[in-house]
């Protein structure tokens, strides 16, 4: 204070006069009135749009960020970005001027991010040269093309029966550990080892950080994690940063789409993200409806959803592909959130609990699965092996539960319950060992044709690896047109099933399949 | 229902056109006790200085490290007035030593910062 003299409190006085007359500093002010949960209830700020970005000053001088979702002619309702501690009612509030936004670029890729786009894995700072909107609008019906790459998860049972396209929305749907993730992996660890190109996005909302850290580490291992980016929330995380993670998972898969580049997107999953929403709604004293969600819980999915897309060639053609994952309980997939988004999304892979108990993993149910757009992106050596599949498995399932009453079948039955029983087994999949379009069309011709029929249940798996592993070695040019998606010629497909006979008969097995 | 921000307009333009008397008042304490907002009478207060800028009439409060002069207070008025396009000010001078140097004035709906004490204030928060 001695410091400053008459002179120089002059100085400052006409400074502030001139500050005055350029009106670049005033700025609209609000008071705190409530702070409760996460919430707070401001008045003033009367320019404050909506998801405008709020500025609270703290009792310690720091300032917290929070954003408009109520805008009363009375009062504002914000959600605090973060812990609200040192944010008391009194508090002076400024609006910053922006929307949320989050840093996008390729520079996010291989990193572990907050929903604000902060590093959480300890590797410094993320320097990108853009931002994004957390909150954009989907592209237009013109900006967008019908989906026609397909997105290879490297699973049988989906690239055959369900095949996703990039730019698709495909629900992973079922109850708890029925292994909804591990698809999600898969198909993440697929496109590394395709080397498809196509940049993945893993939103883990509300998933305990335990978890995140062990599949951070598995794709690290596995080598995914260097086109992968990982926007990672907790348990203990403030329901506002559950509810912004897909959305900010998603403007960062935006600027690959925009950028001619295929995105991949998993939000993990959509019904923790629909809690934490309700949470808020419901704090924000909006009414509740059905299982006391809000009115716009089905907006809150289907906008998010209908930015993944396929965009039309003059805009690029790059693609965003979704695979958003439900949890149902007790396979109830009427439920309120399972229903809004079944019916947002262009398909669902259903996982059952008996299904998976069974060990027949990946657990999709053949009956309540569907992909309503990706036939159109399956290759043609798909298509050429994958047909009949779904009905063939359809009616193995409806004659196998009938046989359990009966045990005098006629011949066809018996035929059709056997063909069932091992296309069951090669649909089988272990955990990380995505299989490549080729691989899969030779398991699928193998199967389909007969030459695996007399094998036992548990020599289906060694023998199918072994026909791969032949025709790869010793068929290269079909290995190689298969890889391509060609379709496969007939004398093709005969060389195929003579080297799957060759390596059925080793296994001794000459007369009627045993169980 | 009607709003607070409703009566704070009714207010003024009761207030404005010079018909401020005791039943209107009894109108807005009886609105205000039906509605249990007994509490938000500062807030109703600051309504109607809002709803009052709309008639050119501003209510302002200027505060300052050191008392300030007639003169200054002058050109602050008229800078107001020039800025926000103010016919008359309601101004009210207050002194606060914590602010160090420079002014703060605050209008209905605005905030013009110009103290060194919130200059510290940023640069502390940019060197953090």
């Amino acid at each position: 204070m001695s410091d400053l003299n008459v002179k120089a409190l002059s100085r400052e006085i006409d400074d502030a006069i001139n500050g005055l007359k350029d009106g670049a500093k005033m700025e609209q002010s609000g008071v705190v009135t409530k702070v409760s949960d996460g919430i707070v209830w401001i008045y003033g700020l009367r320019d404050c749009g909506f998801s405008d970005v709020i500025a609270i000053e703290t009792k310690d001088g720091a300032k917290v960020e929070a954003f408009a979702l109520n805008l009363y002619e009375d009062e504002i309702g914000a959600v605090i970005l973060g812990s609200e501690v040192g944010v008391n009612a009194g508090a002076k509030a400024t609006l910053t001027g922006n929307t949320l936004e989050v840093p996008v670029g390729p520079e996010l890729v291989g990193r572990v991010v907050s929903p604000l786009g902060l590093p959480l894995d300890g590797l410094g700072p993320i320097k990108t040269k853009q931002m994004g909107l957390i909150e954009r609008p989907a592209p237009g019906v013109m900006e967008r093309k019908s989906v026609n790459e397909p997105l290879a998860t490297g699973i049988i049972a989906i690239d055959t029966m369900v095949p996703i396209g990039r730019g698709q929305r495909e629900l992973l749907i079922g109850d708890r550990q029925t292994g909804k993730t591990a698809i999600a992996v898969d198909t993440m660890i697929n496109q590394a080892r395709q080397k498809t190109g196509v940049i993945n996005v893993y939103v883990a909302i509300g998933q305990k950080s335990a978890k995140v850290a062990a599949l951070v580490e598995r794709l690290k291992t596995e080598g995914v994690m260097d086109q992968t980016i990982v926007v990672a929330t907790s348990p203990s995380d403030a329901a506002s940063m559950l509810y912004l993670a897909p959305y900010t998972g998603t403007a960062m898969a935006e600027y690959f789409r925009d950028n001619k580049q295929h995105a991949l997107i998993i939000y993990d999953d959509l019904s923790k993200h629909a809690v934490a929403y309700r949470q808020m709604s419901l704090l924000l004293r909006r009414p509740p409806g059905r299982e006391a969600y809000p009115g716009d819980v089905f907006y809150l999915h289907s906008r998010l959803l209908e930015r993944s897309a396929k965009l039309s060639d003059d805009l690029g053609g790059g693609s965003l592909t979704a695979l958003p994952i439900i949890e149902t309980q007790a396979g109830d997939i009427s439920a309120y959130i399972p229903t809004n988004v079944i019916s947002i999304t262009d398909g669902q892979i259903f996982l059952e609990t008996n299904l998976f108990y069974q060990g027949i993993r990946p657990a999709i149910s053949v009956g309540l699965s569907v992909s309503r757009v990706g036939g159109a992106a399956q290759t043609k050596a798909t298509k050429s092996v994958a047909g009949t599949l779904r009905l063939e498995l359809a009616q193995f399932r409806e004659l196998a539960s009938f046989a359990q009453f009966s045990s005098d079948l006629d011949e066809d039955t018996k035929n059709r319950i056997d063909r069932g029983r091992l296309l069951t087994e090669v649909l089988k999949q272990k955990q990380f060992q995505p299989l490549s379009v080729a691989e899969q069309v030779i398991a699928m011709i193998a199967a389909t044709k007969g030459a695996l029929d007399r094998l036992t249940n548990k020599d289906v798996e060694s023998a199918v690896t072994r026909v791969i592993a032949e025709v790869k070695k010793s068929e290269k040019t079909i290995y190689a047109s298969l890889d391509k998606g060609t379709k496969p010629e007939d004398a093709d497909v005969e060389k195929v099933v003579k080297i799957a006979e060759k390596i059925a008969k080793s296994f001794g097995h000459d007369k009627a399949k045993k169980n | 229902m009607t709003s607070r921000t409703q009566v704070a307009d009714y207010l003024a333009d009761k207030i404005f056109t010079g018909t401020n008397s005791k039943k209107v008042m009894n109108e807005v304490a009886a609105w205000l006790q039906a509605h249990n907002k007994t509490r938000q009478v500062d807030y109703l207060v600051n309504d109607v200085a809002r709803a009052l800028t709309k008639h050119g009439y501003y209510c302002i409060s200027v505060t300052s490290a050191r008392e300030l002069s007639v003169a200054t207070k002058k050109q602050v008025e008229i800078s107001i007035k020039e800025m926000t396009g103010a016919t008359t000010l309601e101004c009210t001078y207050s002194v606060d030593h914590e602010l160090i140097g420079g002014i703060v004035i605050k209008t209905p709906e605005a905030e013009l910062d110009a103290s060194i004490q919130s200059r510290l204030a940023k640069i502390i928060e940019g060197v953090k």
